[in-house]
């Protein structure tokens, strides 16, 4: 009887356990239903990316809202985050999307991440003082899916990258006009300027202005880098810039074909004034003898009929020279200095020549000479003839003068009007540039989200109507599915469509033993195994349905044969992440 | 005889829609002799399907014969006027060259931006 009396005290003791947790479970559970609701941000899971290395540097979470957090790019002054789900055979890994398509295919129904297009992150700070970091909160995304992520920030074009985009702008210009549309025996290219060459040299610009600035896109709407406006906008204000470069570039063209055309001349006037002619020989013969004599300050008359000997023909412009301005300007200042002493040798020559029958010294000179018999009349007379326009050297003389006016006068200007063109352009394109609006991109490579999320762990109250006992127990619960468990079930839609996320089952042991030692003992020890299915009801709150397993003794106490035997139950359980916020409500309940 | 430029070709307007208004070319010349007597030829590109409208119609050659270039820098001006025949040349920029012929040969050009 006191045996008995004991049990059964002991029996009671457990049931009100038992019930207190129950109860506490339920008041938790009611406390929890509002678990729904949207949860401050200190709650959102946070992944880092890295947009320089173009990856996220830990797996994302599913089924919950989270916050995307990175370094800022810098100047960046907005961010627009989108997202493409990969398509991927199992085994063989996502295929990768190219980087522009992600932002097309964002839209598409089948591979979207999330509804309403991208998400935005604005830098309302001074810009001077840009924060380092940019966070962004990203919709719930699916479990055990690739994605792929473009970040695509906005940013104003800086001073410098401005002043870069200038440099640019020169060399390109200045080499694509200099050659297009032409062979390099004709440069600079001249002449019509037809729409597509025209195109390259802008799409070479548009490119370089993304290179200096790091930028997919420069937005400076309504101008020639306006990459929102057909090329047939912006033509007409783009050719009108390149005009007066390719307009010097004709007339030093032109200039060059003077001056080709002037050397020829020069050349054959040269080749018909041969450095023995036989009257100039004569003279410088007798203007020798006469040093010889004594008359040294006709040294100098001398020199300059010897002279004649190594006039050099004006250099021809050749490809070489015509490789490029600089080249061109070396070239044009080499053959000023040729030039320029076959002009003056001649100049000598024929002030030499004209001043033997102009009066004064030199005329008594040229009477000496005949009077000596050094010089027929006749000869004088060929020789003063000489130096005339239509001269032997009078004409080279005059040839050589246009030549070295061309060199030193006509192509100057178109030189210096290119350069200046060139520069104008480059100021008026940094004007134009800086500060406005660039947008980059950066697209991670194939991202992954959690895998391992199939099980989670509760502790419950079952109660077993058969054998009238409460049982306190903890299993596993293996769902169907990933299932976050930080995801608000509301949230995910309603009971039908969350049923995978809700829906596991369920294996465990009992914590105290439903053994009686006369009809029934547990199955191991003093615990016994909890098999069922059971079904979220909050995030934390299940309901689980099932079967305590545990050995039948046989009535005849002369048999040791238990049997294993099963015995319904039904039981509500809690997540055991909750349990240590339940300490407090517990107490409440605990018998004295 | 020779002819030296002084002050190159320049254009006004320098840039045109099709067909063209008056076209004003004008340039600073002079002789090295004292006057002569040269030919004056402009010139369009034979690729492209723009041409000069003259009164008896149109040509890619335009040729001035008997040009009197005074001894002293001298400007002078022509007018023209540019038109395209057919279509679809697609021209950006249009160069009109110029050739002076007289003892010695001088070239110029300009260039003009087309507008569409």
């Amino acid at each position: 009887m006191i045996d008995q009396h004991i049990e059964d005290r002991s029996r009671s003791r457990r049931r009100w356990v038992s019930l207190s947790w129950a109860l506490g479970l339920a008041l938790w559970a009611v406390a929890v239903r509002g678990q729904g609701q949207p949860v401050t941000e200190p709650d959102f899971d946070v992944v880092n990316v890295d947009l320089t290395g173009q990856l996220f540097t830990n797996v994302m979470p599913f089924d919950v809202p989270f916050i995307l957090e990175g370094a800022l790019p810098a100047g960046a002054i907005e961010i627009e985050v989108y997202c493409t789900k990969l398509q991927f055979e199992r085994g063989k890994g996502p295929d990768l999307v190219i980087p522009a398509a992600v932002k097309a295919a964002h839209g598409k129904a089948e591979i979207q991440c999330w509804e309403g297009g991208p998400r935005v992150w604005r830098n309302v700070l001074d810009p001077a003082s840009p924060p380092p970091k940019f966070r962004v909160l990203i919709p719930p995304i699916e479990a055990e899916q690739y994605y792929q992520f473009l970040f695509q920030y906005r940013k104003q074009v800086s001073p410098a990258e401005a002043k870069a985009f200038a440099e640019k702008v020169q060399t390109i210009v200045g080499s694509s006009l200099w050659q297009t549309g032409a062979p390099p025996a004709k440069w600079p290219a001249h002449g019509t300027l037809l729409e597509s060459e025209l195109q390259t040299i802008h799409d070479e610009l548009s490119a370089a202005l993304r290179e200096v600035t790091g930028a997919e896109r420069v937005v400076v709407p309504g101008s020639v880098f306006d990459p929102d406006a057909p090329f047939a906008t912006v033509r007409d204000r783009f050719n009108g810039d390149l005009r007066p470069i390719r307009q010097a570039q004709g007339q030093i063209a032109a200039s060059l074909e003077n001056y080709d055309g002037e050397a020829d001349t020069l050349g054959a006037l040269l080749a018909s004034l041969p450095p023995d002619q036989p009257l100039l020989a004569k003279l410088q013969a007798a203007l020798a003898g006469l040093v010889a004599a004594g008359q040294t300050s006709l040294g100098d008359e001398v020199a300059a009929l010897k002279a004649l000997a190594s006039l050099q023909p004006a250099p021809a412009v050749d490809s070489g020279a015509r490789a490029s301005l600089e080249k061109l300007v070396t070239f044009r200042d080499e053959a000023v200095r040729a030039v320029g002493a076959t002009r003056d040798a001649l100049g000598e020559v024929g002030q030499l020549l004209a001043s033997l029958a102009a009066g004064g010294a030199r005329q008594e000179l040229g009477s000496s000479l005949t009077s000596s018999g050094a010089l027929s009349a006749e000869e004088l007379v060929a020789l003063v003839a000489m130096a005339d326009n239509q001269g032997l050297v009078g004409k080279p003389h005059r040839a050589a003068g246009r030549a070295l006016q061309v060199l030193t006068e006509e192509i100057a200007e178109p030189l210096s009007a290119r350069q200046a063109a060139l520069s104008k352009l480059a100021r008026d394109y940094e004007t134009l540039v800086g500060g406005a609006v660039a947008v980059a991109g950066s697209t991670t490579g194939g991202v992954v989200t959690q895998f391992k999320n199939y099980a989670s762990f509760d502790a419950g109250i079952a109660w077993v109507p058969e054998i009238s006992e409460f049982s306190n127990y903890v299993g596993m619960n293996l769902y169907t599915r990933p299932v976050n468990k930080a995801a608000a079930l509301s949230q995910l839609g309603n009971f039908r469509q969350t049923f995978s996320r809700r829906f596991s089952f369920t294996i465990g042991l009992t914590l105290q033993g439903v053994g009686d030692g006369k009809t029934r003992e547990d199955l191991f020890n003093n615990q016994s195994l909890v098999l069922g299915v059971g079904l979220r009801l909050t995030g934390s709150v299940r309901i689980t349905a099932g079967a305590v397993v545990f050995l039948e003794k046989d009535p005849n106490p002369l048999v040791d044969d238990d049997q294993e035997a099963v015995s319904p139950f039904l039981s509500l359980s809690l997540d055991v992440d909750v349990l240590p916020a339940l300490k407090g409500v517990g107490s409440l309940f605990r018998t004295q | 005889m020779a002819i030296t430029i002084h002050s190159r070709l320049t254009v006004t307007p320098d840039t045109i829609g099709f067909p063209s208004g008056p076209i004003k070319l004008t340039q600073t010349l002079s002789s090295d002799l004292g006057g002569e007597v040269a030919t004056i030829v402009y010139d369009l590109d034979r690729r492209t399907n723009v041409e000069f409208k003259t009164p008896t119609g149109t040509t890619q050659e335009l040729v001035l014969q008997g040009v009197e270039i005074p001894g002293t820098p001298t400007q002078r001006v022509d007018i023209v006027q540019l038109v395209e025949t057919g279509g679809g040349t697609e021209v950006a920029l249009v160069e009109i060259d110029q050739t002076i012929r007289s003892e010695n040969t001088r070239r110029d050009s300009v260039t003009l931006a087309v507008q569409h």
